[in-house]
């Protein structure tokens, strides 16, 4: 099959917090419409449309796109856990690439703070699942991680909390971020435990946003380009699934993270070092450490020497979560994997203000879902997408 | 005394008058799996049938939660562990309690109740507790 090439024409993203006047629908459609807005289209041009989101009811993609005036088009709800949003830019790029479009609308949403109204008190242990049937949770199988980064690369929890502290850093300069103070290592250590080693302030906050992307063809951002964004082309869109064997793995090496990392170079033809920066999963602060290597950010083994380096950091070599990650801009689950694209956009069109990477030309966004089991992981979808500012 | 299940179908048998766990053994790959799953994770052969696994495992990794996780009240600890033939899997140490334990540390596989569930009886038209039994590990010596 001929593949075309896909290109950005809008974005949008609400302020990423805790809203209990919002519904994860409310919080679709003001992303929504104003990344139509930003496209500087009329809704009624889109062709196709998709929704991610984890909780809640069926259907919510139509409930929100409808309130766009976007109708008798096709629209899919996807729940892809944490990778929704990215899952929902995949099959849009799919649809353009493959010829079934010319422009289409992927959002992400989630109120957690809705969801949580039903929940009970407590960590949350994943039912279907064999692990979490024992007690397994998502912070819990983090700790497995921790555990193995000290036992393997001899990291510190000074290293471990590298990420949190980077990232709330960095989460200053983001106006829609839900928390906007650095923190320091001691505030980080003398926060609550939930699972030893892990306190509360290196786990991701819960949260409630929207973020959503126009794509389209070559032709169509030719003629309709109307607020003369920069050419930002989707250089590659990648959703990837572990299986049973990954649970055979050590949880110190996430295949699903390198699979998925090297379909995306291969696609985008490019080495990682071409990279410039990149937003990625880090819902605990040393998931993000464990990701460098997967994803070739460092050689293999080296992740500690690099985190003690700052090389992640916002003036660093290769800025890391520059919008402040998960753990300080938030966590609205499948809104995130829609907000890492609009992110990886608003760097490339110079557009981040306060955390504007200089000179940014290709960036990466990813997102990590994932259902324990078997104590490693295996449930596990990665969604990646690899944005490149074409001249 | 009080109705009981297994936690999950198929994973804990009855070996010489006690209790072992099962895993899955593929009469094609010759590869041994655990949990039971329905085709072979290996070669995606059906010829599966169901064998003992050994009551020793070794710790990869071991960390403490201290926080509730219902129907688990804290602090408990989960171990992922190394069985024979490279079965890698999770479990319970102790069943409650805060357990100080490392890599390569031993531990043997028990069974006991994990939690209690109720259920509404259609026939006696009344609620009945039902004990869920599983596996946890203890130290070895």
């Amino acid at each position: 099959m001929i593949m075309r090439d896909v290109y950005v024409l809008g974005i949008g993203q609400t302020k990423f917090g805790v809203f209990e006047e919002y519904t994860g629908v409310d919080l679709g459609v003001m992303a929504s419409v104003e990344a139509v807005k930003d496209a500087g289209i009329s809704a009624k041009e889109i062709q196709v449309a998709y929704g991610g989101y984890c909780r809640g009811p069926s259907t919510q993609a139509q409930m929100a796109f409808m309130r766009l005036g976007i109708g008798s088009i096709p629209i899919a709800n996807l729940n892809n856990a944490c990778a929704s949003g990215n899952t929902a830019v995949d099959m849009l790029y799919r649809d353009i690439a493959g010829g079934f479009c010319e422009v289409g609308l992927a959002a992400g949403f989630e109120s957690l703070t809705q969801a949580s109204k039903e929940g009970r008190k407590g960590l949350l242990a994943i039912k279907e699942d064999f692990g979490g049937m024992m007690g397994l949770t998502m912070p819990g199988f983090f700790s497995f991680v921790y555990q193995r980064l000290i036992d393997e690369r001899g990291a510190t929890m000074e290293d471990l909390c590298y990420p949190a502290i980077k990232n709330h850093y960095n989460a200053q300069f983001n106006p829609l971020a839900q928390y906007n103070k650095p923190l320091t290592y001691e505030q980080i250590m003398e926060s609550r435990v939930v699972v030893d080693p892990i306190t509360v302030l290196q786990c991701c906050p819960q949260s409630d946003g929207g973020a959503a992307v126009v794509l389209c063809s070559e032709a169509y951002f030719k003629k309709h380009n109307v607020n003369n964004h920069l050419k930002i082309r989707v250089a590659a869109s990648v959703v990837h699934s572990s299986g049973w064997l990954s649970t055979q793995k050590d949880p110190l090496f996430s295949q699903v993270n390198r699979e998925a990392t090297d379909k995306a170079y291969n696609m985008a033809g490019i080495d990682p070092k071409d990279l410039d920066f990149a937003e990625i999963h880090d819902a605990f602060s040393g998931e993000e450490v464990s990701a460098y290597e997967p994803m070739r950010f460092c050689p293999e083994g080296e992740c500690i020497k690099y985190v003690r380096e700052k090389y992640f950091d916002l003036n660093g070599k290769f800025p890391i979560n520059t919008s402040g990650g998960l753990l300080s801009l938030g966590h609205p689950l499948g809104a995130s994997g829609a907000r890492v694209n609009c992110e990886v956009v608003r760097q490339l069109r110079n557009q981040a203000g306060g955390y504007q990477v200089e000179g940014a030309r290709l960036g990466l966004a990813q997102m990590l879902g994932s259902v324990l089991f078997g104590g490693n992981e295996s449930a596990v979808v990665c969604g990646i997408q690899i944005l490149e500012k074409v001249e | 005394m009080n109705k009981q299940r297994y936690f999950e179908k198929e994973i804990i048998g009855e070996k010489d008058g006690s209790l072992a766990l099962m895993g899955r053994l593929c009469d094609e790959c010759g590869k041994k799996s655990f949990p039971p799953i329905e085709l072979c994770p290996y070669c995606a052969s059906d010829k599966l049938q169901n064998v003992f696994l050994e009551d020793e495992v070794t710790v990869l990794a071991a960390t403490t939660t201290r926080a509730p996780v219902p129907p688990y009240d804290p602090p408990f600890t989960l171990a992922i562990v190394d069985m024979e033939d490279g079965i890698r899997t999770i479990g319970r140490v102790e069943k409650n309690k805060d357990v100080k334990i490392k890599k390569g540390d031993k531990l043997a596989v028990k069974f006991g109740k994990l939690f209690e569930e109720t259920e509404f009886n259609k026939k006696t038209k009344s609620k009945e507790t039902i004990d869920v039994i599983g596996y946890y590990f203890v130290p070895k010596g």
